[in-house]
């Protein structure tokens, strides 16, 4: 039921005053304070939802208010609140009030509308000028009081137990108030548009109930980057302590960490102290070592964060995945013009590479940034990089992870991973776009290796990703053969590989190649072994043809030197090497063709990329 | 094919280190390239006197990369001076990579890359110790960039 400017003007604050006094007072006296709210009838007078809200109070306020002291405290906040406010409306209703009368206007308490007054005697138009000047102050004091009661009316219903309690900071707003009490949205623009009204403190509220707060989809990268770092720094302080405490643990039994002098396990009858001893450490041990498990990720990530003023921390999680997770932006992606979401593929871990990552994103937007400015029209549009480390890219033994060699083979060879991280890459970009300002971004997708892989099916995820065009290099396959399967336009595909990348292999059918695939180094053996199979039959490896091969697909340049750059001038650009060094800048400086071209296509200047001779 | 980012092995990184402590502070180069900058824009503007420059984007700092990526370095990409919608002929063009290159050598910035040479679209690179590099470049907007390579900043030293 709605409030009318009768049911304002009816309003006593001091009345609900006297349930804040009541219930504050005694909080802790739970019993008194029940009896106390059980003999105030402030609410008699009231229409409303606040009204209807009551018919089932008094009796269960009072059980609900003995069995839970806090409770009472929550009804007395929540009433001196609605006291405020309500002051705050009639102050508003006044002056309005007043306004009106020198106008020779009035209020109409029962149809809420501003009309003339008695005393009015002029033009019809001063009358509708006035009321356009007037009725939307009218409105705006109505909606507020419609919050402030529906507030009150949900202090009581929880009173009464007809609403759980909920720990929520409280919203004068209802449809926040009953998005706090409920899981966050999951679609990206739905979480955009809530979080976009959210005060700090229920930002805050929200990060103390759930520290990957941060890598909701949608919310603002400024956001992100600010729960994330808490969540970091929390996970930091708590994975060095276990570390420290795994030390002291190994430093008092040295033999035991290395697996010797173990006693023997008790039996029946043969109980013995040191067995007990062993076990009382091992669980400590354990559970140390398992508490600071991500603690090199978590100091890579730290380390990366804290290199540039410019970067923000897009994800943190160690608890989805097998491995720990993290994306860093570098330039701020809800502003920027340009973004780009660089997904990277074998081995890949976060200790290991989110610096390196963050490194080349880096370079690559610095560079990006250069051919924009060099551009007549573009000198002043702005490029995020985004390093993305969202999935678990396969692990091959031997490298990184030593144990993990079965697992990773099966990992290289199938696409089950890169379906799971397409899935939430999609959700990624989703996220960057739900949060952009001023419309969407130009949003490039950059995979690399297995990486390129994951990219090629998120762009295939369902729905519009909001991905302007995307970059493959070194990639074993994408699982799609023209643009559009992609969910791009043609022209809008680009690929590259240098002539010994290995992972060729993945594609060459003959036979010769049974006899070298098992020659290659790890992991590429087992790429070329696996695909070669399928590639008997269907003339491509296990994840499609190779894109870099695919006259649907633009081909861009790797070689060295001075080249022509297929615009009648001539480059000089450092060429790349086998299966790494496409983004990599050289150590010594300079710029290969791949950094230029990775740049060029970020940059929206894909006509300026030096194409493959 | 081993992990992505392979550390740098311990003989190397420390060949490293004593490289960086060889060369100026990082303090010190960032100003040094900045002035190298302020000079190229100089006489570029003596040669078209009509040039307004600006500034668009900021800066952008980071560690050092390999090899130096054990070490305390850092390193720093200064912001582009541009000058937009500006008719530098191909004499004119020259005398303002003649004047790049003479004061990248003051920085030992002796390495040259030329992206891209035509009429009308030019993009020049001179790289020095720990690519430490002077860009100029033309495509209808002058540009002139900045890069300190890897330094060890000065309390590092």
């Amino acid at each position: 039921m709605t409030v009318t400017v009768a049911d304002i003007e009816r309003w006593s604050a001091e009345s609900v005053r006297e349930v804040f006094h009541a219930a504050g007072a005694r909080g802790t006296a739970t019993l008194e304070a029940s009896r106390q709210l059980s003999s105030l009838a402030v609410f008699d007078t009231w229409e409303g939802s606040t009204a209807e809200a009551r018919k089932h109070s008094n009796a269960s306020i009072r059980q609900d208010l003995d069995a839970h002291g806090n409770e009472s405290l929550a009804v007395a906040k929540a009433a001196g609140k609605a006291a405020n406010d309500i002051e705050h409306v009639q102050s508003e209703l006044r002056a309005l009030r007043a306004d009106a009368a020198e106008l020779h206007m009035t209020i109409d308490p029962v149809s809420n509308k501003i009309v003339p007054g008695s005393s009015f005697n002029g033009p019809p138009m001063e009358a509708l000028i006035a009321e356009m000047q007037l009725q939307p102050r009218l409105d705006a004091i109505l909606a507020e009081a419609n919050s402030v009661d529906a507030q009150l009316a949900a202090a009581i219903n929880m009173a009464d137990g007809d609403v759980p309690m909920p720990a929520a900071p409280h919203d004068n707003r209802p449809e926040i108030q009953q998005a706090l009490s409920q899981p966050l949205p999951t679609d990206p623009r739905q979480l955009h548009d809530l979080w976009d009204k959210l005060t700090p403190e229920e930002k805050d509220w929200l990060y103390s109930r759930n520290h990957n707060i941060g890598n909701a989809n949608g919310m603002a990268a400024n956001d992100r980057d600010h729960y994330n770092r808490l969540n970091l720094a929390d996970q930091l302080t708590s994975a060095t302590a276990a570390a420290g405490r795994a030390d002291a643990l190994r430093a008092q039994h040295p033999d035991w960490a290395q697996g010797h002098n173990i006693p023997s396990p008790n039996e029946p009858g043969a109980i013995f102290d040191d067995r007990l001893a062993y076990e009382d450490w091992q669980r400590q041990y354990d559970a140390a070592r398992g508490e600071s498990k991500y603690l090199p990720d978590l100091q890579a990530v730290s380390k990366a964060v804290q290199a540039s003023p410019d970067r923000k921390l897009m994800l943190l999680d160690t608890q989805t995945g097998k491995q720990a997770r993290a994306a860093i932006a570098v330039g701020d992606p809800d502003t920027a013009t340009h973004v780009s979401v660089t997904a990277p593929g074998l081995n890949t871990t976060v200790h290991g590479a989110i610096e390196g990552m963050a490194s080349e994103a880096t370079n690559v937007r610095t560079e990006a940034l250069r051919q924009l400015s060099l551009t007549p029209g573009h000198a002043n549009e702005s490029v995020s990089a985004i390093a993305w480390i969202g999935y678990d890219p396969p692990q091959v033994s031997g490298f990184d992870q030593p144990g993990a060699s079965l697992a990773g083979g099966w990992g290289v060879s199938h696409d089950d991973i890169a379906h799971a991280g397409a899935h939430d890459l999609a959700g990624f970009y989703d996220g960057i776009q739900a949060a952009h300002h001023d419309g969407p971004a130009d949003l490039t997708a950059i995979g690399h290796s297995y990486g390129s892989l994951t990219t090629g099916l998120a762009l295939q995820e369902p729905g519009d990703h909001g991905v302007s065009r995307a970059l493959f290099y070194g990639s074993p396959g994408i699982e799609a053969s023209a643009p559009q399967q992609l969910h791009l336009q043609p022209g809008h595909v680009f690929t590259m590989e240098t002539p010994d990348d290995p992972i060729q292999w993945v594609y060459d059918g003959p036979p010769i190649a049974h006899g070298v695939a098992p020659l290659l180094p790890p992991p590429f053996n087992i790429l070329a072994e696996d695909a070669l199979a399928g590639a008997d039959a269907s003339g491509a490896g296990h994840f499609g043809p190779n894109p870099a091969t695919n006259p649907n697909f633009t081909h861009l340049g790797t070689a060295p030197s001075v080249i022509s750059d297929g615009h009648g001038g001539t480059l000089n650009l450092q060429g790349a090497h086998g299966h790494s060094d496409y983004p990599r800048f050289p150590d010594g400086g300079g710029l290969r063709t791949t950094n230029y071209n990775i740049a060029a296509v970020l940059a929206g200047l894909g006509n300026q990329a030096v194409p493959q001779k | 094919m081993k992990q992505p980012y392979e550390p740098t092995p311990p003989t190397a990184a420390a060949k490293a280190t004593e490289t960086l402590k060889s060369l100026p502070s990082f303090e010190d180069t960032q100003t040094q390239v900045q002035v190298a900058i302020t000079q190229i824009t100089a006489t570029a503007s003596q040669l078209i006197p009509s040039i307004t420059w600006e500034t668009p984007h900021e800066g952008s700092g980071d560690n050092c990369e390999r090899p130096y990526e054990q070490t305390d370095g850092k390193r720093y990409f200064l912001p582009d001076r541009v000058a937009t919608n500006v008719v530098v002929s191909e004499p004119t063009w020259a005398k303002i990579q003649e004047a790049a290159k003479g004061v990248a050598a003051q920085l030992e910035a002796t390495q040259m890359q030329v992206m891209k040479d035509e009429p009308g679209n030019h993009d020049v690179g001179f790289y020095g110790p720990t690519g430490l590099f002077i860009k100029v470049g033309y495509r209808g907007n002058l540009v002139v960039s900045g890069y300190t390579g890897c330094r060890l900043p000065r309390d590092k030293k």
